[in-house]
């Protein structure tokens, strides 16, 4: 077989290969297989765009430079949903430090595996911050002693209020969490 | 001959490259370049959708079920095939082989119109069942979490609709390279343009081929 015949029967074999695995995604996507659809079809598009990139794109007979560039491309999308997505998924995990009464819960009650688990020996709040806890509607003064309260939740307002232990600064959230990270949250030391 | 040989290889060679080797990577590599901040465009909508539908996945989910999976399937394959001709006028533009070029152009314009027009008459049925919150227009939705089903529809019109744009912009270059290679050039060491462009028409076919899981196949259908 010549060169140029072979180079065409490449590109025809990549794409029944492609053609395939539009009918295998649409396919699965028929069957109900909870959290794997998306698993499935995202590697099945993920295989599709190496296919396109190493053959249709010819990345495979490219320059070792050019190599490097394509995998930089995908590395920096990478960080951003790394570093973007370790903001946004976090964000409701200050539920786990928050009781099912309204109370203040001291760090050290924390437990072990919780996200607010380093904040342990950090403190006692300054005057200031604890003011800033009493005026939220807290009085029980015995919640302020050190190692330090952190956090408060409001069952009727589903709000919870941390404060930060070093600066003072309360930041206020609506809980927004799945059912398993509140059941974790009502029982912290499960 | 051997003149004109020499004459036609300058005329390729631009001056601050070594040889045709040289300059046929820093090409490659340029586009890659421009590709790459292609990737961080799209990837800042792709971000956006991943926590939207984090957030209410059985919202998106229901919103999803309202595409047109049908027409979506085959507009994938429409776009797989443009990329096959892509590739293909690739290479006769790089063997020499004026005809096969020009008519490989051709057919890949014609299969991108056809995946514009699908996607025209999609937008037209979102339109019609008010599902298109875009320019204030009305958007109806009777199921539960209105604000995220919006949402969904939201990024629907922006990602494809950039795609859309991208694949305009694409026919647009499709078209000069079209007029060009019918005038016999494009040929041979002359051929980066058709080589560059067909690397910008495949990265357009791959952003489609995820937007297509992630727009068209929430859960099961």
């Amino acid at each position: 077989m010549s060169p140029s015949r072979q180079t065409v029967s490449v590109f025809f074999a990549v794409f029944v290969a492609l053609m395939l695995l539009l009918a295998l995604t649409v396919e699965t996507a028929r069957h109900d297989l909870g959290r794997w659809n998306f698993v499935v079809s995202t590697l099945i598009a993920a295989a599709k765009a190496v296919l396109i990139i190493l053959y249709f794109m010819h990345v495979r007979r490219s320059a070792r430079i050019t190599k490097l560039l394509v995998c930089a491309g995908f590395f920096w999308l990478a960080i951003l949903f790394t570093l973007s997505l370790a903001d946004y998924w976090t964000r409701d995990w200050l539920s786990f430090i928050m009781d099912e009464s309204r109370r203040v819960c001291p760090v050290s009650e924390l437990h072990p595996r919780s996200p607010w688990a380093f904040c342990r020996g950090i403190g006692p709040f300054s005057g200031q911050t604890a003011r800033k806890l009493r005026s939220n509607g807290e009085s029980s003064p015995s919640l302020y002693r050190a190692p330090v309260a952190s956090a408060a939740y409001d069952r009727q307002t589903r709000t919870g209020t941390m404060l930060h232990p070093i600066s003072g600064a309360v930041w206020t959230q609506q809980r927004n969490t799945s059912a398993t990270l509140q059941a974790w949250a009502m029982h912290p030391r499960n | 001959m051997v003149d004109i040989h020499a004459s036609s290889a300058t005329c390729a060679l631009a001056h601050q490259f070594d040889d045709l080797k040289q300059q046929h990577e820093a090409d490659e590599l340029g586009m890659w370049l421009f590709l790459s901040t292609e990737i961080m465009f799209f990837g800042g909508m792709f971000l956006a959708y991943t926590i939207y539908r984090t957030q209410d996945e059985a919202a998106f989910a229901a919103a999803s079920h309202q595409l047109d999976l049908l027409l979506g399937t085959i507009n994938t394959a429409v776009l797989l095939c443009s990329s096959l001709t892509m590739a293909l006028a690739v290479f006769a533009a790089e063997t020499l082989q004026r005809r096969n070029l020009v008519v490989l152009l051709a057919v890949t314009m014609l299969l991108g119109c056809v995946f514009l027009g699908i996607k025209g008459i999609e937008y037209f049925h979102k339109f019609e069942n008010g599902l298109m919150p875009v320019m204030g227009l009305p958007f109806e939705w009777h199921g539960p979490s209105p604000g995220h089903a919006e949402m969904f529809f939201d990024l629907y019109f922006l990602m494809t609709g950039v795609h859309a744009l991208h694949m305009l912009i694409g026919l647009g270059v499709l078209l000069i390279l079209l007029i060009r290679a019918s005038r016999g050039g494009l040929l041979g060491d002359f051929s980066a343009p058709v080589h560059v462009t067909g690397l910008y028409w495949h990265f357009v076919d791959i952003v489609w081929v995820f937007l297509f899981p992630l727009l068209y196949l929430i859960g099961a259908r």
